[in-house]
């Protein structure tokens, strides 16, 4: 039984280069496993014989051609991306990333991180070389105690169950220091333990009652639930590698990155610092659906 | 004030008692040293001891004047006052109330953890460091130039032939010489000694009690020449009479705050030191918390200051003492300050008697403890570059001063760090991001991810993670994401491990096998991806054995036994028994493996010790250990000695046959259920001890510590061992059978 596809309208950007044909194929198979139409925004002059070329890379890749659309614009990469996203309900944009930005361009800001930061859909990173196949292993999702989790929680089963994912694991970071900062002596520490039993526990049964939410034909074969005390944004990117796992989902942020929070850093940024896996930011297009 | 615990008061009065004989010696050469008068390090150590009790010092710490302070009281002394030694005296205690207003205040932020923050290479050698400057001062005063005009440490080093030059001048009374002489070989040998009775009476006291003794002869008799008043120490007749109050009219002047800034770092790293050091010796395995216990120690510190007294710190040296005379809690720190004080009103006299090359002895074999050989030989067995660092800070803090020392050694490791990652962005990018990922994996296991690079620079944020682990729990050290582990943080990883074990949970490290290090001690920094350099293994191959190991291999095949010569560190086998509660185990080597029917043998010679840091007392042991298929009872069997029938009779028990006489007077047996202990020792096997020599035998429920001497066996004493062992095994193993 295949569940119902998470996105509508899939859209990336491609450009001539020696690996095109690489990202053309691997947009159309996301595309198969995702979502109903794949828009590829070619950026730069129309040409007749890269038209062709295009076409040519697409009909070897043996998709429904009435489900791909190729858009030719002109102009700065991002704008002509979003504008595009825009323009035809692009619910969701594939963008390449490297898997640690540079020193330079971290400051600079890449084109997915630009991405990120002005989209209204939600974006996948892919790493080099994606670890998306058809059948992945282990998907993260953040568990945050957020309006926009459980959204994300169900996006995130949906892609697991669509990628043929063996296993999901929703994620809470808690904050360490909200069941005490002071563990000097044994007394303290099993006090501030007991309290981040409790806080676990909590956590835990909201987590679980997400989950049991979820409708039956949209869960991945197993889903586990994890409560981490440590610093947000932080812990669940770090757990995501000792974990191997393939995919990364979460919550869209609230406020646009801007320069200081990347001096200052927090949530996404360390994610977007140094990737753990592939990552899709889910940006939430209804309030709470259950 | 924290309620003192009114527990165990005879264990801990009797150990508070041994304590202040060690710290009465002790307190007046440091403070001499230190250039105060002696009794401000008496007053340091009454304060220190009684003060930090009754506010709420650790459990089995010792407090009072330290080895490091003297360092910066010497100096702050002279600058402050500027070649008046009275004046730079009370001068000196405004920064030392000023020093524990700021360590007070670190107590209350909670800064305790910042102790760690130093590599241990550089600590290390600043230790060395302080080691050599007070010997080099005391090693004039013991040979009686008791007033050394060389100021600096190095000039005091080169002065020294013509201090000898003026005993053979005649300059000095050969007495004087002879005493100071006599003192240090006294010193060596009796911290030597493992003899029973000679450790009645601590090292140090010998020297002080000898010495007065000798200094009273030549007063009254007439073959001696009367020791001079300059050659003993100065104690006035009423003690109170010569101790400052602390000037704070240089309190304004930077060279002050820059004494204060010096006392406060010396006085913390040292007691921050011991506090950890002493918590691995405490026979009940209690965590210290180092905030209170800073707390503690900065308000005495202020006490002290304004009553004429020294910095208090933490003592590694005393603990220690305190700790083998059985200390339970904070109340054998306060009978140490109370016996101080009783000793000075009631002995004042026979004190002033001391002769000043006797205390300087003392100096010297304290400092000599510091820098002894074998603390540059452990550190070079890490490897070169942390020796490198630990000769840097060394000469550094010897040619400026503590300070510059230390972070000299901060800045070194930091280079070779660097040096070695190549890459320093990674180091860059991972000092301020956190790096570590705790997770719970179920209710009694966590896993703990080290990612990038794990040292002395971002150990706090791993540091927080593991304080904040239950140590009932086991926990998983993975440093498979990272890309380099130094020897600090490796170092704290091994007494994580070590208190973890203790308290029934374990710390395994994971993920250092991808890492590559150059030498083969296992805590030598690890790094990914550099070739392994001259990685060999002594004792490997066959032909690389010693004579003992071969006879060992003989022995052992004789038996049909096994024999694996390479050290190993898993030791759980030896852990658990009383012996060991208050020594540390740090590896084992030469085992021997074997059954007796249904009970495994185990043999093995034991590295362990007594005592952390400069008090650290290293020993070797060959140990049995039969482990039984079946619950025994615990105890304890040893031979009874002149002091146990002694203690005996103090009411302390010991389980004695009606039927068996011979074996209740040769033996001492202790143990809590009495009634068990009866059913196991039936006729047979009391039969058994009573026909052989007189090993230790401890039982720790599940299995048996067989052992002798304090030392290792040569190969007829092993034969002897296993032999016993041997036949107590089948004895054991045919009433199993039944």
């Amino acid at each position: 039984m295949s569940a119902p596809k998470p996105f509508n309208t899939i859209a990336t950007a491609v450009a001539f280069s020696p690996n095109m044909e690489a990202n053309v194929s691997e947009s159309v198979r996301i595309k198969e496993m995702l979502g109903k139409q794949l828009i590829l925004i070619h950026i730069g002059e129309k040409k007749e014989e890269e038209a062709a070329g295009l076409e040519q890379v697409l009909r070897e890749t043996g998709c429904n051609m009435q489900e791909v659309r190729v858009i030719w614009e002109n102009g700065d990469p991002v704008n002509a991306i979003l504008r595009v996203a825009e323009e035809h309900q692009v619910d969701l944009l594939i963008a390449g990333a490297l898997p640690r930005e540079g020193l330079l361009k971290y400051y600079m800001g890449s084109i997915a991180r630009r991405l990120v930061r002005k989209s209204n859909c939600s974006v996948l990173l892919m790493t080099r070389p994606s670890k998306l196949k058809a059948t992945c292993g282990i998907v993260v999702v953040n568990g945050l105690d957020h309006p926009k989790t459980p959204y994300t929680v169900k996006i995130g089963a949906q892609v697991a169950k669509n990628l043929g994912s063996t296993e999901m694991v929703v994620i809470e970071e808690l904050d360490p220091a909200k069941a005490g900062k002071n563990y000097d002596s044994d007394k303290q520490l099993e006090k501030v333990n007991r309290q981040r039993q409790e806080l676990q526990e909590r956590a835990i049964n909201r987590i679980r009652e997400m989950i049991h939410n979820l409708p039956e034909d949209i869960r991945p074969p197993s889903i586990k639930e994890k409560v981490i005390f440590g610093k947000k944004g932080y812990t669940i990117g770090h757990y995501t590698q000792t974990a191997s796992a393939d995919l990364l989902v979460m919550n869209s942020p609230d406020t646009k990155l801007g320069f200081l929070d990347r001096v200052f850093t927090h949530d996404l940024e360390y994610i977007l610092s140094e990737l753990p896996s592939d990552l899709l930011i889910v940006h939430s297009t209804e309030k709470t659906t259950f | 004030m924290k309620k003192l615990p009114f527990k165990n008061i005879g264990n801990n009065l009797f150990a508070g008692f041994a304590v202040s004989m060690v710290a009465l010696p002790l307190a007046l050469g440091l403070a001499l040293a230190s250039g105060v008068p002696p009794v401000a390090g008496l007053v340091t150590a009454v304060i220190g001891g009684i003060l930090t009790a009754l506010l709420g010092g650790s459990n089995v710490t010792i407090t009072g004047p330290g080895n490091g302070l003297v360092v910066v009281t010497l100096s702050a002394v002279s600058i402050l006052g500027a070649g008046d030694a009275l004046a730079g005296y009370a001068l000196t205690l405004a920064a030392i109330v000023c020093s524990g207003v700021i360590i007070l205040l670190f107590g209350l932020m909670r800064f305790g953890a910042l102790g760690d923050l130093f590599p241990s290479a550089a600590v290390q050698g600043l230790l060395a460091a302080i080691g050599l400057i007070i010997m080099s001062k005391q090693l004039h005063v013991m040979l009686g130039v008791v007033n050394p005009e060389a100021g600096s440490t190095v000039e005091l080093f080169a002065t020294f032939p013509s201090s000898v030059q003026d005993i053979t001048n005649g300059e000095i009374p050969w007495l004087v010489t002879s005493i100071g002489l006599g003192s240090l070989v006294l010193m060596f040998l009796l911290s030597a000694s493992r003899n029973k009775y000679l450790r009645l009476i601590p090292p140090p006291l010998w020297v002080v009690l000898m010495a007065i003794g000798l200094s009273y002869l030549s007063l009254s008799s007439s073959l001696l020449e009367p020791i001079q008043p300059d050659y003993l120490i100065s104690i006035p007749d009423k003690v109170v009479s010569e101790l400052g109050f602390p000037d704070f009219s240089k309190i304004t002047e930077g060279s002050f705050w820059s004494v204060v800034l010096s006392l406060t770092f010396i006085a913390s790293l040292e007691s921050l030191l011991s506090i950890k050091a002493v918590d691995k010796l405490d026979p009940q395995k209690r965590r210290s918390d180092v905030n209170k216990d800073l707390r503690a120690l900065g308000m005495a510190t202020i006490v002290s200051g304004f009553s004429g007294g020294l910095n208090v710190v933490s003592v590694i040296a005393r603990s220690s003492v305190n700790v083998n005379n059985g200390a339970t809690n904070r109340l054998s720190n306060m009978f140490h300050g109370l016996f101080l004080l009783l000793f000075v009103l009631a002995f004042t006299r026979p004190l002033q008697k001391i002769p000043l090359p006797a205390l300087a002895a003392i100096l010297v074999y304290t400092g000599y403890r510091l820098a002894s050989p074998s603390v540059f030989r452990s550190i070079a067995k890490v490897g070169w570059q942390q020796l490198t660092i630990f000769i840097i800070t060394l000469l550094t803090t010897l040619f400026t001063n503590l300070i510059t020392g230390i972070f000299t050694g901060i800045l070194a490791t930091l280079l070779f760090q660097l040096r070695i990652l190549k890459k320093a962005d990674v180091l860059l990018r991972y000092v301020f991001k956190p790096n570590t990922l705790l997770y719970q994996e179920n209710d009694e296991q966590y896993h703990l991810s080290v990612k990038a690079f794990s040292s002395f620079l971002n150990y706090l944020g791993l540091k927080k993670k593991l304080d904040s682990i239950p140590p009932s729990c086991k926990v998983i050290v993975d440093f498979s994401l990272a890309e380099f582990v130094d020897y600090s943080v490796l170092e704290h990883l091994q007494n994580y491990s070590y208190s973890f074990k203790s308290k029934g949970g374990d710390l395994e490290i994971i993920g250092l096998d991808n890492l590559d290090t150059d030498t083969d001690h296992p805590l030598a920094p690890r790094i990914k991806g550099k070739g392994v350099k001259g990685y060999t293994r002594a004792g490997k191959t066959s032909s690389g054995l010693t004579q003992r190991q071969k006879s060992l291999r003989l022995f052992s095949k004789k038996l049909g036994w096994e024999f694996i010569p390479d050290y190993f560190y898993n030791l759980s086998k030896f852990n658990g028994f009383k012996y060991f509660s208050i020594r540390i185990i740090d590896s084992g080597h030469n085992r021997i493996m074997g059954t007796i029917g249904s009970i495994k043998v185990h043999m093995a010679d034991i590295n362990y010790h007594e005592g952390e840091l400069n008090a650290r007392n290293d020993l070797q042991s060959t140990m049995i250990v039969l482990s039984i298929p079946e619950r025994i009872p615990g105890f304890v069997l040893e031979e009874e000695s002149l002091l146990d029938k002694v203690s005996n009779l103090a009411g302390f028990t010991d389980i004695n046959f009606s039927m068996h006489i011979d074996f209740s007077n040769r033996f001492r047996l202790k143990g809590n259920d009495e009634k068990r202990i009866r059913a196991f020792f039936d006729d047979k096997l009391l039969t058994f001890f009573e026909e052989n020599k007189a090993y230790r035998v401890e039982s720790n429920g599940l299995s048996l510590l067989i052992y002798d001497k304090e030392r290792l066996n040569t190969i007829s004493e092993i034969k002897q061992l296993v032999s016993f062992a041997n036949r107590l095994g089948q004895l054991l193993d045919s009433r199993l059978q039944k």
